[in-house]
């Protein structure tokens, strides 16, 4: 019996040594794992950064050259795609005229061309972003498709580049796939969308319009008159009238706000509306506005706001009302006697706060 | 003594409760450590979600798009006189492009208040501020920059941190607002990385935390750091890795299930609206940071509106650790009595199904590893060594126990490295990274069981209601000079 308890005792206590030293073991071979794995990293980067600097001085030398025939592509040299692709976008982005058509055409059609495909399907997200980057500058037909076919990428941050990398490429014909790509990976901020949409700038204001009068969904709406805001067209050709009675209140203040920048064609006034509305944000965005155009007629509305129980939608369009002119401040002066808020705003106008 | 001890061992009431005690400590102890293998996993998935390896331009392309939320910084300070000019300028350095800066003077009895007035050409206004929610002490004077026009000061009467944030939270106006600490450092692009989340998710995040990182040993030019190193002092360095095991793996892991509690007081970035209708910051706490993300879990989850608090694993912000062992105790003993303020507060939640995951998991989590651990791994070395005084445990297994216990401690430290190494990548030389993984081995002798110990203090302290010492740091100070230092 007690041969058998100190088997099991010794056996147990072998478990517990085992266990530790396993744990002591794993612990080593991590540790050993780590610092290889450090020194073999930097060991990369540094023949990275010396292939980097071999492939720049190639592309250098070959961009100084008259003829096609002056320098063989064949002979650059072997430079890892993600390097390749920092420095071709550098060049890219700093280039211009002659130099810069030249540099696209070498690499349209090349093996360099085909690596960055390759590297648009990499699984590391950095590389894919950048490669897409670089194939945006090139015309052919092969990178705008790969650029095309990452719209649909399960990463949203690859999706966002691609449509970036349209957009760049001043695609129109992709504007509905954008707004789908982005809405689908974005869906609730229409924030990123608007400022992707902006980049094709005023060419594009055509396209957003008729997306806008066409669409049902609220955030793409929204995303699209935001987008319009960041342009500033001079004029609209939309339904200011239609879009201020829309349900979703996101898309009445953003209409208000268009309002403000460009003409348009409805015979109604959408500060008006907008400080009559119902929702909070648009009143306060009215009132915000009415503080730039400096009406005086609609000090009866603006009036009607300060008696809002919401803090800030009685703060602008008290700030609004001094800033109408004279008699505005005269009159929230003569209101701060019985008014907290129109003191408060008089004092802080008075003291310059902006 | 042994003697005493024989007697009272051989007492059947006192062996059983030794025996019981023991158990439960085994138990802890066990469910302490399934948490952090848990929690690895966990940690490692949520940081290749966020990869690292993606391109320096996804922040830039948030710039470009003119899509970013407006942020306002708060900056609430101290007898910062020295360093605060060059904090503000590194902050108006910050590359965001809608950022209003509010710098708060906390009653400081240094000239903190002149230095901003004369540095920053302030005059004295007034403006609006959202005070129906939260109260504070009285200001005593707003001031704005005539040359940064995005600068706001407020000088006002003392009345500890808590109470400096909820002035300058009063005089937000966007709808975003962030928190710092006026000796931390911000990563130039601190804010583009932290405020994504906000940005690109639909999970409607109401917070994002950040990993701070440790600045000590660091190469500082124009108030960033240039060249990640290793400090020399030994303290500090345990303290790297304890941070790194603590940000990159428990808030981490914590990230990705969320319902993250706790978001640094170094740094985090809130919504407006949410923070004002909780009331803002607590004043009479010393975890005023845990006790306000707490609050608004709370409001939310009472609301029944779907949130999540949010955790960006990239080094964000940094901070300088204590490099002396009073000062270290000091802290960790207000971090314990801060997190238990703010769990007596919020008992209600705990193990309470209303309030999900955070209620069910996350809190019980938290009184486990941070309130009953520290217990339970004291006490369980008294017990053994008690149990090998008395004969009724062998001194073989008292080693051969005691060895699993800190090898399993260093198993789980060197993996949190790996996390670090696999992802954040912050020590590229070998030498420093020899150097953190002997650390991270040797924290676990000694220094793991002081902080239990520390922790045990701040329980007692809190416990008989002390009051908290902060006590006054000696800073080194990284200075945002135009001249390269590096810290000691």
């Amino acid at each position: 019996m007690l041969v058998s308890l100190t088997s099991v005792e010794l056996s147990l206590l072998n478990i517990f040594w085992g266990v530790t030293f396993s744990f002591l073991g794993i612990s080593f071979l991590l540790c050993l794992a780590i610092v290889l794995r450090r020194t073999w990293k930097n060991w990369r980067a540094t023949q990275s950064a010396a292939q980097k600097r071999k492939f720049e001085l190639f592309l250098a030398a070959a961009l100084k050259q008259d003829f096609a025939s002056d320098y063989d592509l064949s002979q650059a040299p072997k430079c890892q795609t993600p390097e390749m692709a920092r420095v071709l976008l550098h060049y890219f982005r700093t280039l211009k005229g002659d130099k810069l058509e030249k540099l696209k055409e070498m690499i349209s059609d090349s093996k360099w061309e085909d690596d960055l495909i390759k590297g648009s399907s990499e699984h590391i997200r950095g590389i894919r972003m950048r490669c897409l980057r670089t194939l945006s500058y090139l015309e052919s037909q092969g990178s705008l498709q790969v650029i095309f076919n990452n719209l649909s990428s399960e990463d949203k941050y690859v999706r966002l580049t691609a449509a970036q990398c349209l957009v760049r490429r001043q695609s129109f014909c992709y504007f509905g796939p954008i707004i789908e790509s982005i809405r689908e990976a974005f869906p609730k901020d229409p924030r990123i969308l608007a400022g992707v949409l902006a980049k094709f700038g005023t060419p594009s204001v055509a396209s957003l319009e008729s997306y806008i009068s066409r669409t049902d969904d609220g955030t793409a709406k929204v995303a699209c008159l935001e987008a319009l805001i960041l342009i500033m067209p001079a004029k609209t050709r939309l339904d200011l009238e239609d879009l201020m009675a829309d349900d979703s209140e996101a898309v009445r203040a953003a209409a208000l706000s268009l309002s403000a920048i460009a003409d348009f064609d409805n015979e109604i006034d959408p500060l008006r509306l907008g400080l009559q509305d119902d929702a909070i944000s648009v009143k306060i965005r009215a009132a915000k506005m009415a503080c730039d155009v400096k009406r005086t007629d609609i000090t009866t509305e603006l009036y009607k706001l300060t008696r809002e129980p919401v803090m800030w939608v009685r703060y602008w369009a008290l700030r609004a009302i001094w800033t109408s002119g004279e008699s505005g401040q005269k009159f929230v002066n003569s209101l701060a006697r019985s008014q907290e808020m129109a003191e408060k705003v008089a004092l802080e106008m008075r003291f310059g706060y902006v | 003594m042994f003697e005493l001890i024989e007697t009272v061992g051989s007492n059947p009431t006192f062996r059983s409760f030794i025996l019981w005690m023991m158990i439960i400590v085994v138990f802890v102890g066990f469910i302490q450590n399934l948490i952090y293998a848990w929690c690895l996993p966990q940690a490692w998935l949520e940081l290749n979600k966020h990869s690292q390896r993606e391109d320096d331009e996804a922040g830039w392309d948030i710039l470009r798009s003119r899509a970013a939320l407006p942020i306002t910084v708060i900056v609430p300070a101290y007898n910062e006189a020295n360093t605060i000019r060059e904090s503000v300028m590194a902050l108006l350095a910050l590359q965001y492009p809608d950022l209003r800066i509010i710098v708060v003077n906390d009653g400081s009895s240094d000239a903190t208040a002149e230095t901003m007035v004369n540095e920053f050409k302030m005059i004295e206004t007034y403006l609006v501020r959202e005070t129906e929610t939260i109260s504070h002490k009285p200001i005593r004077n707003i001031y704005r920059s005539e040359i940064y026009p995005s600068l706001l000061f407020i000088d006002k009467e003392n009345g500890k941190k808590a109470d400096a944030i909820n002035v300058g939270l009063t005089c937000v106006r966007t709808p975003l607002f962030c928190v710092i600490d006026a000796d931390s450092l911000l990563e130039p692009t601190a804010l583009l990385k932290a405020v994504r989340p906000f940005m690109e998710t639909s999970d409607n995040v109401i917070a994002v935390g950040g990993t701070v990182g440790i600045v000590n040993g660091c190469t500082i030019k124009n108030g960033q750091v240039i060249n990640y190193k290793l400090p020399r002092n030994f303290l500090a360095r345990l303290q790297v890795v304890e941070y790194i095991r603590a940000f990159l793996m428990a808030r981490l892991a914590a990230s990705r299930k969320g319902s993250l509690a706790i978001i640094s007081g170094a740094f985090g970035i809130f919504r407006r609206d949410i923070a004002v209708a909780v009331g803002g910051y607590d004043t009479t706490t010393v975890g005023e940071d845990m006790e306000l993300v707490l609050k608004m879990h709370r409001h939310m989850l009472e609301s029944g509106a779907p949130y999540s608090v949010r955790y960006v694993p990239e080094p964000v912000c940094w901070t300088e650790a204590p490099e002396s062992l009073k000062f270290l105790s000091n802290q960790r003993t207000r971090w314990q009595r801060g997190a238990l303020e703010c769990l007596s507060r919020h008992k209600k939640m705990v193990f309470n199904p209303r309030y999900g995951r955070l209620g069910m998991v996350t809190l019980p989590t938290f009184v486990l590893v941070d309130l009953i651990s520290p217990i339970a791994e004291i006490l369980g070395y008294i017990l053994m060594a008690i149990f090998v005084l008395l004969g009724w445990l062998d001194v073989h297994y008292f080693f051969a126990l005691t060895a699993i216990i800190f090898s399993y401690g260093v198993l789980i430290s060197i993996m949190s490295l790996l996390l670090e190494q696999d992802e954040i990548e912050r020590f590229s030389n070998s030498k420093d990274l020899w150097l953190v993984l002997l650390t991270a081995v040797t924290e676990n002798f000694g220094f793991r069981q002081i902080c239990s110990f520390w922790r045990i203090r701040g329980l007692i302290q809190h416990f008989r209601g002390m009051k908290p010492t902060w006590g006054k740091m000696e800073r080194r100070g990284f200075k945002v000079s135009s001249e390269q230092k590096t810290m000691p």
